[in-house]
Parts: C-alpha cells; sequence; structure tokens
C-alpha cells in the first residue's frame, strides 16, 4: 500500500467515525460504514506489519577508489 | 614440509631489514620539522590561495586552508601573531599569507604559520560556486514550488552514502529506535575525488527506477568543506532536481549550504536528522491506529445506545398517547354520564311538577 493509499484510509475512518457521531444514520447505513471502517483498519494494520527489514545493497563505488 | 606457496614463505621468513638507525616516528617528524625551519627559503614565503575550511578556535587561533586547482595547505594564524580582529577572513576568500613553514607534530602535518595575511578578493572557487549557484536559480532549480512532498510512510527507502562511513550507523540507529523492519536499499558510493559526482549520480538514478522507493536520503558526515565540494557539481546538482523521487540531503556540514542542499526537497542537517524525517515512527502510527480503533468501537457503540433510547422514547410516546386517548374518552364517557343523570332529574322533576297540578 503507498503513503497515500495509507492516509487515505486512516483519512475515510475518521471521517465514518463522525458520521456515526451524528447519528443521523439508518441502522444499516451505520452497520455497513462500521464494517467498512473496521476493514480499513485491518488493512492498514497489515500495512505495518507488512515491512520485513529487509536491506539491499548496491554498489556504485567509482572504479578508481 | 615444502609448501610452494609464496605467501607461507613470506610469513616464515620476514624481510631483512638491518638499517643503521631505526627512527621512531616522533624522531622522525621532529628532523622533518628541523630541516623545514632551517631552510632559509622556507623562513619568510607569501603564499597565494583560496581559504576554506576556516575555523576561529576558542583560544583565539585561526585555522584554515589555503587552496588552488590541485593543492591545499594547512595555515595557522595564532593569536598573538593576529594586529586586527581578521573579521574578513572568510571561506572563498583569495589571500596572500606570509609567513613560515612548519610541521605539526601531533600530525605530522606541515602548515604554514602565518605573520600576516592581505584579502585580494573574493577566489575563484567562490567565484565559480556564486556563479553556479546564480544560474541554477535563475533556471528556478531551488524553487520551493518544485520540491516534492516527502512521503509520510514510505515503502522502502534509499540511502547513498559511503560503505563503513559513521553515517551509516548514525542512519541505522534511528532506523532501529524509529522502525526496526523499514525496508532499506543501500546504494554505497564515492563521496571524495574526481569519480564522487558520477558515483553519487549513478546511485541515484538506480534507486530512481526502484519502483518501491519512495525516498531517497543523501548522507555524508562531517568533514573538511572541501569534502564537500562534491555536492556542489552541477551535473549531480541538477540529476538531484530531475529525480522522480523526493531526496532529503543530511550533509553533516553545519557551516555552509552546499549547491545539493538548495535543489534537494528536504534539507536536514545532518544523516540522523534526515533518517528522521525520512523513516516514520512506527509505534506512534501504530498507536494512532489503535485509538481510531477505540474511537470507532466508541461511535458506533454510542450510535446503537442512542438508536435503542430512541426506539424506548418512541414506544413510550405511544403509551403516553394510549393513555390520553384511554383517558379523553373516559372524560367524554363521564360527561355522557351526567347528562344522563341531569336528563333524569329534569324529568323527574317534570314528573313531579306534573302529579303536583294535577293534585
Amino acid at each position: 500500500m503507498s503513503d497515500m493509499e495509507y492516509f487515505d484510509n486512516i483519512k475515510r475512518i475518521q471521517e465514518i467515525i463522525s458520521q456515526l457521531e451524528t447519528g443521523s444514520l439508518s441502522p444499516q447505513e451505520a452497520e455497513e460504514l462500521y464494517e467498512t471502517a473496521k476493514e480499513l483498519i485491518e488493512k492498514c494494520q497489515s500495512t505495518l506489519n507488512g515491512y520485513s527489514g529487509k536491506l539491499e545493497e548496491i554498489n556504485c563505488v567509482s572504479p578508481s577508489q | 614440509m615444502p609448501s610452494g606457496d609464496d605467501t607461507s614463505e613470506r610469513n616464515q621468513e620476514p624481510p631483512n631489514i638491518t638499517p643503521e638507525h631505526v627512527y621512531s616516528v616522533s624522531e622522525l617528524t621532529q628532523d622533518i620539522k628541523q630541516v623545514l625551519s632551517s631552510t632559509p627559503r622556507f623562513k619568510d614565503i607569501v603564499l597565494q590561495g583560496e581559504i576554506s575550511d576556516f575555523k576561529r578556535a576558542a583560544s583565539g587561533h585561526i585555522y584554515f586552508r589555503l587552496k588552488d586547482e590541485s593543492s591545499i595547505i594547512a595555515c595557522a594564524f595564532l593569536s598573538y601573531q593576529q594586529l586586527d580582529d581578521c573579521d574578513d577572513l572568510e571561506d572563498g576568500l583569495q589571500v596572500r599569507a606570509q609567513g613560515y613553514l612548519t610541521v605539526y607534530e601531533p600530525r605530522g602535518q606541515y602548515q604554514l604559520n602565518i605573520t600576516k595575511v592581505a584579502p585580494i578578493g573574493a577566489g575563484i572557487f567562490s567565484q565559480n560556486l556564486n556563479r553556479l549557484r546564480e544560474k541554477l536559480e535563475g533556471e528556478g532549480l531551488f524553487n520551493q514550488d518544485r520540491k516534492k512532498p516527502i512521503p509520510r510512510l514510505p515503502r522502502k527507502i534509499g540511502v547513498v552514502t559511503s560503505k563503513n562511513s559513521a553515517s551509516i550507523n548514525d542512519i541505522w540507529t534511528v532506523v532501529n529506535a524509529r522502525f526496526p523492519k523499514m525496508n532499506l536499499v543501500m546504494a554505497y558510493v564515492t563521496l571524495q575525488g574526481a569519480g564522487a559526482p558520477g558515483s553519487i549520480i549513478q546511485a541515484i538514478s538506480r534507486l530512481s527506477e526502484i519502483r518501491d522507493v519512495d525516498a531517497i536520503i543523501l548522507a555524508r558526515g562531517g568533514g573538511p568543506s572541501d569534502e564537500f565540494m562534491v555536492f556542489n557539481d552541477e551535473e549531480l546538482v541538477r540529476t538531484i532536481a530531475s529525480c522522480t523521487k523526493p531526496i532529503i540531503t543530511g550533509l553533516g556540514h553545519e557551516k555552509d549550504v552546499c549547491l545539493a542542499d538548495l535543489v534537494a526537497d528536504y534539507r536536514a542537517s545532518t544523516p540522523s536528522t534526515a533518517a528522521r524525517e525520512a523513516v516514520p515512527d512506527v509505534q506512534k502510527l501504530r498507536n494512532s491506529l489503535y485509538s481510531l480503533g477505540v474511537s470507532l468501537d466508541r461511535s458506533y457503540n454510542s450510535y446503537r445506545t442512542g438508536l435503542k433510547l430512541r426506539e424506548k422514547d418512541v414506544a413510550l410516546g405511544r403509551k403516553d398517547e394510549e393513555i390520553k386517548e384511554a383517558m379523553k374518552a373516559g372524560e367524554s364517557s363521564v360527561l355522557k354520564y351526567n347528562v344522563a343523570i341531569l336528563a333524569l332529574i329534569v324529568l323527574l322533576v317534570l314528573i313531579i311538577l306534573i302529579f303536583l297540578l294535577k293534585g
């Protein structure tokens, strides 16, 4: 997941929380949004857990060295 | 048993060195110092060159290096030799310095001990650098509006620096503290000498071709200002400007800002601060995600509680209505009952009146 996608998801979760707080949603809408936000949180968590600490090396040292 | 191996034979028999005299390092240094000091033509010389790596020590002594196109000589201008405050001396200034050659023994380094110094204008390196800076500035290469944003969560970070340098340890320390599992691509380069710009350009180009490298750190630890000239190379500056990935410079030279710093998308003062800028704090990200989860559950529960309360309110409202209607119905029955009683009373009174009248 790219940087943009991760923070877009965070923004969407925050929007859903605000929508739930207004209390103006139908029970079905509220449940759907809640499930969406839960999925987005899991997606973000799996992004953070997806880093492996991989170390690659490229040698660009000048031949004269 | 003969091994037939040249190396092992060399190891077994050390070279036969039988000199007349074996110098210690200090002895030889002192001898060289003696030779320099006693050579008449080195006792009073005038040296012209451009100042670089200018430093004023707390003691008041001034140290710098004088350079031309191909050489550098260390200079010391001790405080008791300074007739004025020497405020006009700085890097990039062309000067004529009078003094005598000597050896600074702790480093075995020959140097000019200055007795007088006279500025004669901007040095050629300084002039060339200023011209290049103005040219690139005129092309808009240093404009803020063309700088790319630094990603807040890069997938991989490219690091351009020299292998085994102190800056690598500084960067790893920051990575381990902030995001130990961050993926890194280390591009080892030459940071000094004629091949340095080409080596760095190659590293930046190769890193920019790796799809998931989202940011590049160009790092070098501290050192004399001459060693930072590589970061003023025009082709390197243009490569940084045209790189599709954001570049953060962490060039540990606080005093001067190199052209690479000016064109970079973010300038950090050291390799460590560059790493802090590029590597997010994963614990903070996790905490913020956890808080969002808690807020989401709280909001949804509060929504559901509100919903239940509203449903109860509605049910209570209905009951109220029924009671009211029942009460209304009851009130109307009482009225009807009262009217009937009244009618009966009136009828009874009429009957009594009729009987009385007949009687």
